[in-house]
């Protein structure tokens, strides 16, 4: 696989302009998460009311991948319930260790990133957002290690 | 440049007229870089992280393990001797490129950060104490911070810091300033691995040793650029790894002083460190076996050695001018490219060039360039706080080494221009 379909225009889109950028004021939920040997670092906020994300936002700094991901995680929770966002943050990991297929529908526009397979040690910059997520979500209580 | 090499000359031999330096004869003498990788062949640009082995090197260490393998200092069996013969001829040989009075000031180690660690641990327990000071550099690779931190945690001692500019030198005044009878130890760095300066070792050594404080060089990316002379450069301690040397891993030595390693308390326990061991009472063996426990890497030993001995053939003179050419070229062939900015443009430079570009992540750069068959280093090189410095999560480094040509360069240029065609 080349560079070129690894950086596809929807990563590089998200990357350059990511949705849900900035920190939300009134968040229920915060998590930092840093790749140390990269210097990635995510910082994701989480807006919890009954059980249903009503806004999540991230700021930090990253590689396109780390970014990209985070954009396209950020956007795709939006309005999910805890559930709802667990379950995608399992069929996402599955994505990234090749236990699932990239064509899934449940995963959307996250299928895009399945490019990143190709690229072993890129998978790290991809799933460090969800990492992230994974803390907000136990932080609410769900058993995001048993979705 | 120039400055670079009128620094350089000064602490290397007379620079004679340039002999033809045969760099595609010297590439032969490396397999790996005939490698194609993702079907383009090999341009290896991460010479600061480790170098590539010449055969002679892989020959001598195959040679080793098939004809001279026997555990060292002990048996009288012939296989033995010849073992032991080899190895302390490869000390010889480390305490002749390093110009040591003798090769009693050499202690084999499995590379520049446990010689490190063994000074922290031997020489700073025995002599540094709380309120006392540990003074380094801005530009330190961890291995020259971490040792050291933990020995003033665990003593009371405190460690100071020598600024570095926006260029990526000391500031020299603040060097001056930090010295005072506190401080006990000075650790710096010869050249540094992310930003490719050359200290001033010499004026360092001569400022610490007017308040009598020893100086401990870490010189794990200098000896493949520069000829080091201890004597010449006075300092008390110089630590070097062979896999930086296109040597085999897990091996390198400490240069010691021969009256502060004689001082010096033994660093490990266990055999061949020994004179007799009773359990009432242990005596330690002489310098250096006192500091070389346990069976050594001796194959390692012979390998660093060979490498030595190959780097040393082709002669300073002449890989001092080709590695300046290259860097030279490689400065203003990324200079072209819009957006570049270079991380370190110390005065005296060697081997590395660093930068970033536009704000693309380097981990993007370094990926994009890989499938190019382009080998360069992308993150924060063991040194978070230049990063820090410098106010940027990571840089592209590509450094060079003997091997590497203009041609190469090119290849770099081409493939950053290919980055920034994808990410405009």
């Amino acid at each position: 696989m080349s560079s070129k379909s690894l950086y596809e225009a929807l990563i590089l889109d998200h990357s350059r302009h990511p949705r849900s950028y900035g920190s939300l004021k009134n968040f229920t939920h915060h998590a930092i998460e840093e790749n140390v040997v990269c210097g990635d670092k995510v910082s994701l906020y989480l807006r919890v009311k009954s059980s249903l994300i009503e806004r999540s936002a991230f700021t930090g700094e990253g590689c396109a991948i780390c970014v990209a991901s985070a954009s396209i995680m950020t956007e795709q929770i939006q309005m999910m319930t805890i559930g709802e966002a667990g379950r995608m943050l399992a069929g996402f990991r599955h994505l990234m260790n090749g236990k699932r297929a990239a064509g899934d529908p449940a995963l959307g526009k996250l299928s895009t990133l399945s490019c990143v397979r190709a690229f072993p040690v890129r998978v790290k910059c991809a799933l460090l957002p969800w990492d992230v997520l994974k803390i907000c979500l136990s932080a609410t209580g769900f058993d995001a290690q048993s979705s | 440049m120039s400055e670079a090499l009128l620094e350089k000359t000064k602490m290397g031999p007379v620079a004679c007229p340039i002999d033809f330096f045969d760099v595609y004869g010297v590439r032969d003498d490396f397999p790996i870089l005939r490698s194609r990788v993702r079907g383009k062949p090999l341009v290896y640009l991460d010479n600061a992280a480790t170098t590539q082995k010449p055969l002679q090197v892989v020959e001598a260490t195959r040679a080793y393990y098939e004809k001279q393998n026997a555990n060292i200092h002990r048996g009288v069996h012939y296989l033995s001797e010849l073992a032991t013969n080899k190895y302390e001829a490869a000390r010889e040989t480390i305490a002749g490129f390093l110009n040591a009075e003798s090769a009693r000031e050499i202690v084999f180690t499995s590379g520049t950060t446990e010689s490190i660690n063994l000074v922290a641990y031997s020489f700073g327990r025995a002599n540094i104490k709380a309120g006392d000071e540990v003074l380094i550099s801005a530009m330190e690779h961890h291995s020259n911070i971490v040792p050291w931190q933990m020995l003033c945690e665990q003593t009371g001692a405190k460690l100071r810091v020598i600024p570095i500019d926006d260029n990526g030198d000391i500031i020299f005044e603040e060097f001056e300033t930090l010295l005072s009878e506190k401080t006990k130890m000075v650790a710096i760095v010869h050249v540094s691995n992310s930003l490719g300066t050359i200290n001033p070792i010499k004026k360092i050594v001569e400022r610490a040793h007017a308040f009598d404080i020893p100086v401990l060089v870490d010189g794990a990316q200098a000896v493949s650029h520069l000829k080091v002379d201890v004597q010449e450069l006075g300092c008390d301690f110089y630590a070097i790894s062979s896999h930086k040397l296109f040597g085999p891993t897990g091996i390198g030595a400490l240069y010691g002083r021969e009256s502060l390693l004689d001082a010096m308390p033994p660093y490990q326990g266990g055999g061949d460190m020994i004179k007799s061991v009773s359990f009432e009472r242990t005596t330690y063996s002489e310098l250096p076996s006192k500091f070389e426990a346990g069976t050594p890497n001796m194959a390692g030993a012979i390998g660093m050695a060979t490498a030595i001995d190959y780097f040393t053939g082709i002669g300073y003179d002449k890989l001092e001018s080709h590695e300046d050419a290259v860097l030279r070229y490689a400065h203003e062939a990324l200079a072209d490219i819009p957006d570049l900015k270079f991380i370190g443009m110390a005065k005296a430079k060697t081997g590395v060039v660093s930068f970033v570009l536009s704000d693309i992540h380097p981990h993007d750069i370094g990926t994009i360039l890989d499938q190019n068959g382009i080998a360069v280093r992308t993150g924060h090189h063991c040194t978070q706080p230049v990063m820090e410095r410098f106010k940027i999560p990571a840089t592209t480094r590509a450094s060079f080494a003997l091997y590497n040509t203009v041609d190469e360069v090119d290849r770099l240029a081409e493939g950053l221009h290919g980055v920034l065609n994808l990410f405009k």
